[in-house]
């Protein structure tokens, strides 16, 4: 059986349906207010996971395994020590969706007299492609397998740059780890499109046995790893750390992409003002809507204090009043914004015509909203918020009203 | 009927302030209230009948002079105090009726003794007895604008004296009526004194209540001028 409302509880409701018009334009100043607040928070949402999952899914991986000298130095010729013992066990991990194992090494591209300055990238062509989705956009050719030697995969901008396409042989010039310089041919195998010139530039990556024989060092520099629910990384870097080798140590993206990271905080600290700039707007909108139906019943408030009703009562009255227009816009702003803003989580908006690069990590041409459980929980907190802010005033109005003066002036 | 006062008031005196200027309301009021007395306050316009009321009703402090309120100094008293002094011993029935409009006239019954603290179900038990007493039950589940102004006087008599208040101020309560409804309501109010002891004090123009008052206090700039019993009351 419902339990019965009490007789302040049904007064407070009521109010709602007493002056109808009022009510939509309160409602409407929450639903706007939260609901430009809330799409603006689901837009930065949906951009930061999009930087943090092109940085993650861009080759740096959700975190890094790399010895622990790299973090200071950033030195291509260190490697892990125990690194297939440690690859096996991470892939054993249950929240471990790929890791895979690379080795670089800095060299120049040349063919005929045409040379590039390159990163070669030495990867398992098994488990690249799952944690890498740039080598996955492949124009032309295919990837790496295990069997393949002296083949290599590169960016469509390198490869214009050289002039070279499909089987062309290209000679790769590297330091070796004694410091003797070593050459060797290699055959294009694959060339990746992703229409962006900073990345296409970046991508040459050969297998990580080719590598090896180029460095001349044997092992692999680095883990990347990409976990199933990127917002643990923290908490999973921080477990993973304590396990490792004494030499070696886990890196987050963060720590690998501090450029990214400052641009996921200016994004989040942008998005706090504009919800904050938007409350504002919305709160002083329903607090002049809210003490003009004060003003209005000066006359009955008069008469509840009148009876007996007192200041906390009347406080507790506004406030119940608050809470029900608070569930209203809640309602509202869930029942209109929601779906909007699901529909644009699943099929994104498009913002640009291609890929661009911006603070070195790829942005896509296509945005989406973000939607989850989180909507529900900012759209009451909002709301109540809004409309509770917005009643403090008229509330204490209300309890200051004298009852006299206000039945004299009534009367 | 018993001799203890309920409202004694000595050299009370009341004036509001217009910007620099100082309009007395009460000039010194000498007046004693007792026990299950039903009083008419008398006098012109602006004699000063509805401060009085005020003042007794706790809703307003006096400039100077004495105040006593069922034993409690009124203008010692602080705002929450006097707040629920009015709640829990004194009743108002107002010229406009002043019912609330969302509610029924069962829950503007009700309501008074929810501030009080009664549980809901006792509440709404005696709400609807007080209303069936006054002949107001097919009436309880509608709203004020869904009744006539003698019915929703009645309502707020009903208010007024549901929580059995040692006292109920009355502003005007038949301005807003007719005859035969301003009649019926002084009855009503007769009747409820008889039945409970409530005390009534009501400021009033209508003859036809005076006549009904058993005593009639008559305030003449201010202060009491005569202070008799009713010819055709008691």
């Amino acid at each position: 059986m419902m339990p019965r409302l009490s007789i302040s509880s049904r007064f407070a409701l009521r109010n709602l349906s007493r002056n109808v018009r009022r009510t939509l334009i309160s409602v409407g100043g929450v639903v706007i207010g939260c609901a430009i607040a809330l799409a603006n928070i689901s837009i930065q949402r949906g951009k930061i996971d999009m930087f943090v999952r092109n940085v993650a899914e861009g080759g740096t991986g959700h975190l890094r395994v790399v010895p622990r000298e790299w973090s200071v130095s950033h030195d291509p010729g260190l490697r892990l020590g125990d690194w297939r013992n440690e690859l096996a066990r991470l892939r054993g991990m249950p929240d471990v969706r790929v890791a895979t194992p690379r080795a670089r090494l800095q060299g120049m591209l040349a063919v005929g007299t045409r040379l590039a300055g390159v990163e070669v990238v030495g990867v398992d062509p098994e488990s690249e492609p799952a944690s890498d989705r740039f080598v996955r956009k492949l124009e032309a050719g295919r990837y790496l397998t295990g069997r393949d030697s002296h083949k290599m995969v590169l960016g469509r901008w390198l490869a214009d740059r050289l002039r070279i396409g499909l089987g062309d042989s290209v000679v790769v010039t590297v330091v070796d780890w004694s410091g003797a310089v070593k050459s060797d041919l290699f055959d294009v195998l694959g060339i990746v499109n992703l229409g962006s010139r900073q990345i296409e530039s970046g991508i040459c990556q050969v297998t990580l046995a080719d590598l090896e024989a180029l460095s001349g060092l044997a092992g692999a520099g680095e883990i990347a790893v990409i976990l199933k629910h990127p917002d643990d990384v923290d908490s999973f870097v921080n477990s993973l750390k304590p396990t490792l080798p004494a030499a070696d140590t886990a890196l987050s993206w963060e720590e690998l992409a501090p450029e990214v990271r400052a641009g996921v905080v200016i994004n989040r600290a942008n998005s706090r003002i504009l919800g904050f700039v938007f409350m504002c707007v919305a709160l002083l909108g329903i607090a002049s809507a809210q003490l003009t139906a004060v003003l209005e019943r000066r006359r009955e408030l008069a008469v509840l204090a009148a009876i007996g009703m007192g200041r906390m009562r009347i406080l507790g009255l506004m406030f119940s009043e608050a809470l029900a227009l608070g569930t209203l816009s809640f309602a509202v702003t869930v029942l209109l914004e929601g779906p909007v803003l699901l529909y644009f989580a699943r099929v994104g908006f498009r913002v640009l015509s291609q890929s661009m690069v911006v603070a070195g990590t790829i942005v896509d041409p296509i945005f989406y909203t973000d939607f989850g459980a989180w909507f529900f929980a900012d759209a009451a907190l909002l709301c109540y918020l809004a409309t509770f802010l917005a009643s403090v005033y008229p509330a204490v109005f209300a309890t200051r009203l004298d009852p006299a003066e206000a039945l004299r002036v009534a009367q | 009927m018993t001799d203890s006062v309920l409202v004694s008031a000595r050299h009370l005196k009341k004036s509001f302030h217009t910007g620099a200027l100082e309009v007395p309301a009460l000039r010194g009021v000498d007046f004693e209230l007792r026990e299950s007395e039903f009083v008419a306050l008398v006098g012109p316009s602006g004699s000063g009948k509805t401060t009085l009321l005020n003042l007794i009703g706790a809703l307003d402090s006096p400039t100077s002079g004495e105040l006593r309120v069922l034993g409690q100094d009124i203008a010692a008293l602080s705002r929450e105090r006097r707040s629920v002094l009015r709640l829990q011993h004194l009743g108002f029935v107002f010229q406009a009726y002043n019912l609330v409009p969302v509610l029924t006239a069962r829950e503007n019954v009700e309501f008074i003794l929810e501030l009080q603290g009664v549980s809901g179900a006792e509440c709404r038990r005696r709400a609807l007895e007080m209303l069936t007493d006054l002949g107001l039950a097919s009436l309880a589940d509608r709203r004020p604008a869904e009744l006539s102004g003698g019915q929703q006087q009645r309502v707020a008599v009903a208010r007024a004296v549901v929580s059995r208040p040692k006292l109920v101020l009355a502003d005007e309560p038949t301005a807003n009526l007719d005859g035969a409804n301003a009649e019926s309501l002084i009855r009503l109010m007769q009747d409820l004194q008889a039945r409970y002891g409530v005390t009534f004090l009501f400021a009033t123009h209508d003859a036809r209540v005076i006549q009904h008052a058993r005593r009639v206090v008559t305030l003449t700039d201010g202060k009491v001028s005569e202070d008799r019993p009713s010819p055709s009351g008691a």
